[in-house]
């Protein structure tokens, strides 16, 4: 019977690394972030300018948007006004998401178990399912980059601690 | 005892490591590389399975998933799994089985003498039997009988087994010769092949037929093919079953390892399916003793694991195919006898006498085989092998939407080109014999035909059931379905082979109809007068054989099974005794305390008597902002929200098209081009789902976005007649109106202040940036001791709303209940513009007086929640239910809220609340009970 006092498991804290089954599994502090839609280029250009927009497990500079959707992007390492600005709209979203930067040996296998999305193929938004629940994942050189909404980030790293490493079939 | 293990024979089994298991108490031996099934049938018992409705012996009969009636549960390392094939099985060191439908044993089996009552239990008798007094009579002892094996409930398999995803240019399923050209054409194209095999071995039927391909044995060929796979970044899975297809090209596959099994999902850019064929067996009399068993099955075992089926053979056949079967036995030094149901048959092997023209037409034994009869001929037998053609295995060419067409050269039902997104090769395609099926492979992957000596296609006379033979014949064995069962099912209308296949369970179960479904199929067209394509084929589901739930489940077991969402101040509420407990997805406080019966009374009490804090971080906020922001809430909300100032806030329903409420909450309008839907905690995606249809579909998306920011903000609700005395105590200025908002700073961070309440008592929603938290929590503890105040948690807050009769959707409300049903007729009555589910509010049902509505019940004691509400006088019906139930320390009595059919008109009348047979009493009043002016807000 499911004992829902017993779930004592908990995130890792900001700054903290767990190493496990081939991973090192870091908790980045929240960078100042917000959500942005509508004209994603005219938000970028006004809030973080010489910023680019990522998708799917693209090489992410310090100063970015992650394309969540069509018209819809976390800009990480810049914020603005709460609002309605000339064609976009902003809400500042610092800690929304959590983000795991995941490195080591196993990080192509712990992705593949994840996703089924096809990692290897572009996509220009960087939203995915992850272990049954949607995330964004960018990477910063071999480092892969998983954006977790906050309230999720426990079940994360329970998914992550508890995964099973598969040596070569 | 017939079966026996001969010296030499046995490719893949390791007689230097002999192995011992348990088979309904009875130890067998055998060699590591064997399966259980092989290990059975060289130990020698003939009857190892009883049958599932008339317990019948029953013997191996094939070679795989087609397997019906070795089924057994098996227990290695403490684990018993049920249902396990002895064909599938491998054999270990200490494994035990035990035989399914039997008890104790499979050849003592207790229930054998249900056979004998064979005429009175014809298929569906049950149907007709079980009606008088009532089914329920006879349930327990009928589903105590039923079934194939048991499972323990000791059993708990580990959540291991990890999934994998994986894409490649080209998927071949099956790895038989057909799969290996493709394969092998493919990959020295340069090509990234996946080669995915059922068995631990490549090379399909040529591991036990054997072949030539290109000058060299045939393994050269295989290994020659892993090499360009390997060498072409490609990768080969064995033991690994491609159990089903899915949308946009998706492969399921389970891999089964030593280590741990593994699901795959592979989403390759081109399949090619070459999963082969089962052999369909022949329908004499008696066609199920022990002894009977597949021709090319026996064949497979005698090559791979050197077990003899037999000492006296007789291989009854209408295909070229057995005549390589009948020559490997010869060899082996059994008798031969091959009974050919055609007029000219190829050359007979050594060894082996050919009879041409030959019907099988009975089969005489008990517990094993003694002989069989042809052309009312007797012979003597110890193993008859059937061979009635061959069947394609073409399960994931449907599941993945293809379809079938008859033809009637290859007799069989074969994949129809194109409609399906994979190719369909080999034996599965209706292509026998080596050299045709190594061309088809090679071309499918586009590459030159390897060469072979074997060129010739096998060739097979026809056979189907005889309608008009007599005896008893089994078309199914495993589920126990006779020839006389299809002929019933026929007379009695249920023609439709889906109807036949529910009528008489033909074709269920673990082997899925393999060797049932064409004969049932033959039989029924002939019976109905009706060609073979007019009478249709069953419809085709994954899995293509059974697959443990546990790989299916995968690791999404105990807290990752439905994963809860957990607050960022979950730790601080700890250190305060918080106990948790989920709500909509969330796990929160319910109570700070262990006693949690007294701490939610205490601290509803504490919540009106002075000042209470609560975690509604759940609580939803999606932002809406831009110039097309209005127009669009005034269209998916009931309520206009156009008119609310800036400022301000208004609590709002949200309807589906149905005109049925969907959601509630209070919607903020910090400035002019922006407002926060507060959805409720549960419903927070549901909403932003809801919104964004009309944005995208109604509305110009470019001019209004959505953005749910609901985990970026922590809130804390400080509610009760001290809450103003303790937010000064912290610096915050809650100079806000009654459904005010107000964006201030508190320190260095943003703050929102909303004064809402879900509690009757004035109420101030605090909201600040996530990082900021933590801070904002200690500083209101600090303050909330120094002002006798308390953390409560969500028990406490569904009492305080219950007393002033506010709702929770989904609780106090159903499927049917409309915001008029609510008290809230007002916007259907005034407005004139659209708005989502209006039309649907002006329906006859919705404008019923009769409708449930919300009231309240007043009681002398705590009525259960979900009771039915039930006129006192005249007959017994539902009038509605109690929705909402509590103890009320501020009234001292108890309450209830409650959905009631003209409840509204009501008030004041009693009316009967019935539970578990007893009636009592309640008196409705007003839903709020709580302060009803509203003086404390």
């Amino acid at each position: 019977m499911m004992k829902e006092r017993d779930w004592t498991d908990r995130a890792l804290a900001e700054g903290e690394t767990m190493t496990v089954a081939g991973l090192t599994i870091h908790l980045a502090p929240a960078a100042p972030s917000c959500l942005i839609s509508g004209d994603l280029e005219a938000a970028i250009a006004a809030l973080a300018p010489g910023g680019r927009s990522i998708g799917l497990f693209q090489d992410r500079p310090l100063i970015a948007a992650i394309r969540i959707a069509r018209d819809r992007a976390l800009l990480v390492g810049a914020t603005g006004e709460p609002g309605w600005h000339d064609g976009y709209a902003i809400s500042p979203a610092t800690g929304l998401y959590t983000c795991f930067q995941i490195s080591g040996a196993d990080v192509m296998d712990a992705l593949t178990e994840g996703t089924g999305a096809d990692l290897t193929a572009s996509s220009p938004a960087a939203s995915l399912q992850f272990a049954g629940i949607t995330c964004l994942l960018t990477r910063q050189g071999k480092l892969a980059e998983l954006w977790v909404e906050a309230a999720m980030a426990t079940y994360v790293t329970s998914w992550l601690m508890g995964r099973v490493p598969m040596k070569s079939a | 005892m017939s079966g026996w293990r001969h010296p030499d024979l046995g490719t893949e089994i390791d007689r230097s490591k002999p192995l011992t298991a348990e088979v309904d108490w009875t130890k067998i031996r055998g060699f590591q590389g064997d399966t259980l099934a092989s290990a059975l049938l060289a130990s020698g018992p003939r009857t190892i399975a009883r049958s599932f409705k008339y317990h019948r012996p029953r013997g191996l009969y094939g070679m795989g998933a087609e397997e019906p009636n070795a089924l057994f549960d098996i227990t290695r390392h403490g684990t018993t799994i049920p249902n396990e094939r002895a064909t599938l099985t491998p054999l270990t060191d200490g494994l035990k089985a035990r035989a399914v439908n039997a008890s104790p044993t499979a050849e003592r089996d207790r229930a054998r003498w249900l056979d004998l009552l064979h005429r009175t239990i014809p298929a569906g008798f049950y149907y007709k039997t079980f009606m008088a007094g009532g089914w329920h009579l006879y349930e327990p002892r009928i589903r105590a009988m039923a079934g194939l094996g048991r499972l323990d409930p000791n059993t708990n398999p580990p959540a291991d087994t990890p999934t994998r995803s994986a894409t490649c240019d080209l998927l071949v399923i099956g790895a038989g010769p057909a799969g290996l050209a493709a394969a092998k054409a493919a990959a020295e194209q340069g090509r990234a092949v996946w080669l995915i095999e059922d068995a631990t071995y490549l090379g399909g039927a040529l591991r036990w037929r054997g072949g030539e391909i290109d000058g060299d044995d045939w393994t050269d060929f295989a290994r020659a093919t892993d090499t360009a796979i390997l060498n072409s970044d490609g990768r080969i899975l064995t033991n690994t079953t491609a159990w089903g297809a899915f949308d946009h090209g998706l492969i399921a596959a389970w891999q089964r390892r030593v280590d741990h099994d593994v699901h795959w999902r592979i989403r390759p850019a081109e399949t090619i399916l070459a999963t082969g064929a089962v052999e369909r067996p022949l329908w004499p009399a008696q066609n199920d003793r022990p002894g009977v068993m597949s021709a090319e099955a026996a064949h497979h075992y005698l090559t791979l694991y050197g077990a003899v089926a037999g000492r006296q053979l007789l291989i009854a056949t209408g295909s070229d195919a057995s005549y390589a079967t009948a020559a490997a036995f010869a060899a082996a030094g059994a008798r031969v006898t091959l009974a050919d149901a055609r007029d000219v048959s190829p050359d007979a092997p050594d060894g082996v006498r050919v009879l041409s023209r030959q019907t099988l037409q009975a089969v005489h034994g008990k517990t094993e085989t003694w002989g069989a009869t042809l052309n009312d001929q007797y012979h003597s037998a110890d193993t008859v092998l059937v061979s009635g053609g061959f069947t394609p295995s073409v399960q994931l060419h449907c599941q993945s939407g293809g379809k079938l067409d008859w033809n009637a050269e290859k007799d069989a039902l074969v994949p129809r080109p194109g409609t399906s997104h994979m190719k369909v090769i080999g034996a599965a395609n209706g292509t026998f014999g080596l050299g045709p099926a190594l061309a088809e492979g090679a071309t499918a992957a586009g590459g030159l035909a390897p060469d072979t000596p074997d060129g010739t296609n096998w060739r097979w006379h026809p056979a189907r059931p005889d309608i008009d033979a007599s005896g008893r014949i089994w078309i199914d064995l495993q589920n126990d379905v006779t020839l006389k069962d299809v002929k019933l099912a026929a007379r009695e209308g249920f023609t439709s082979v889906e109807h036949l296949k529910r009528y008489t369970t033909l074709g269920m179960a673990t082997d899925q109809g393999r060797t049932s479904n064409f004969p049932g199929l033959a039989a029924m067209a002939d019976a109905t007068g009706r060609s073979i394509p007019e009478t249709g084929t069953t419809t085709f589901r994954p899995p293509v054989r059974p697959v443990p739930l546990s790989v299916i489940a995968g690791r999404r077991r105990g807290d990752l099974f439905n994963p809860l969402k957990r607050l960022p101040l979950e730790d601080a509420h700890r250190a305060q005794g918080a106990v948790f407990r989920e709500y909509g997805g969330w796990l929160r406080p319910s109570a700070y305390g262990e006693d949690e019966a007294a701490t939610i009374q205490a601290e509803t009490k504490a919540a009106r008597d002075t000042v209470a804090i609560y975690d509604a971080s759940p609580l939803g906020k999606l932002d809406i902002i831009g110039p097309g922001a209005q127009a669009l809430l005034d269209f998916a909300f009931y309520n206009r929200l156009s008119t609310l100032n800036p400022g301000r806030a208004r609590y709002a329903f949200l309807l589906r098209e149905s005109g049925i409420v969907f959601d509630d909450g209070v919607v903020l309008r910090p400035s002019d081009d922006r407002f926060v839907v507060s959805a409720s905690s549960s419903h927070v995606d549901a909403v932003r789902l809801l919104l964004e249809d009309p944005r995208q579909g109604r509305f110009d998306p470019s001019q209004v976005a959505i953005h749910d920011v609901t985990q970026a903000w922590t809130t804390l609700t400080v509610t009760g007649p001290r809450a103003r005395e303790l937010l000064a105590a912290v610096g915050i200025d809650v100079d806000v109106p009654h459904m005010g908002v107000a964006e201030n700073t508190w320190g260095d961070a943003p703050l929102r202040i909303a004064r809402i309440s879900f509690t009757g008592d004035q109420s101030y929603e605090l909201s600040v940036p996530l990082p900021h938290g933590p801070a904002l929590h200690a500083r209101l503890d600090v303050a909330l001791n120094a002002v006798d105040g308390r953390w409560i948690g969500l028990e406490a807050v569904m009492i305080l709303r219950a007393e002033k009769g506010y709702i929770v959707i989904g609780k106090d409300t159903d499927g049917l209940t409309m915001p008029h049903d609510l008290g809230w007729g007002g916007p259907r009555d005034i407005r004139g513009d659209e708005y989502l589910g209006k039309q649907s509010l002006f329906t006859e049902a919705a404008m019923a007086a009769d409708r449930r509505q919300l009231v309240g019940l007043s009681t002398t004691n705590v009525l259960p929640t979900g009771a039915h509400l039930v006129p006192l006088d005249g007959p017994c019906r539902s009038l509605g239910f109690v929705t909402s139930s509590y103890q009320s320390p501020n009234l001292g009595r108890p309450i209830a809220l409650a959905l009631l059919e003209g409840g509204t008109a009501m008030q004041g009348a009693e009316i009967g609340v019935f539970h578990n047979g007893d009636v009592q009493r309640a008196r409705v009043t007003q839903a709020c009970t709580f302060d009803p002016e509203g003086e404390r807000l």
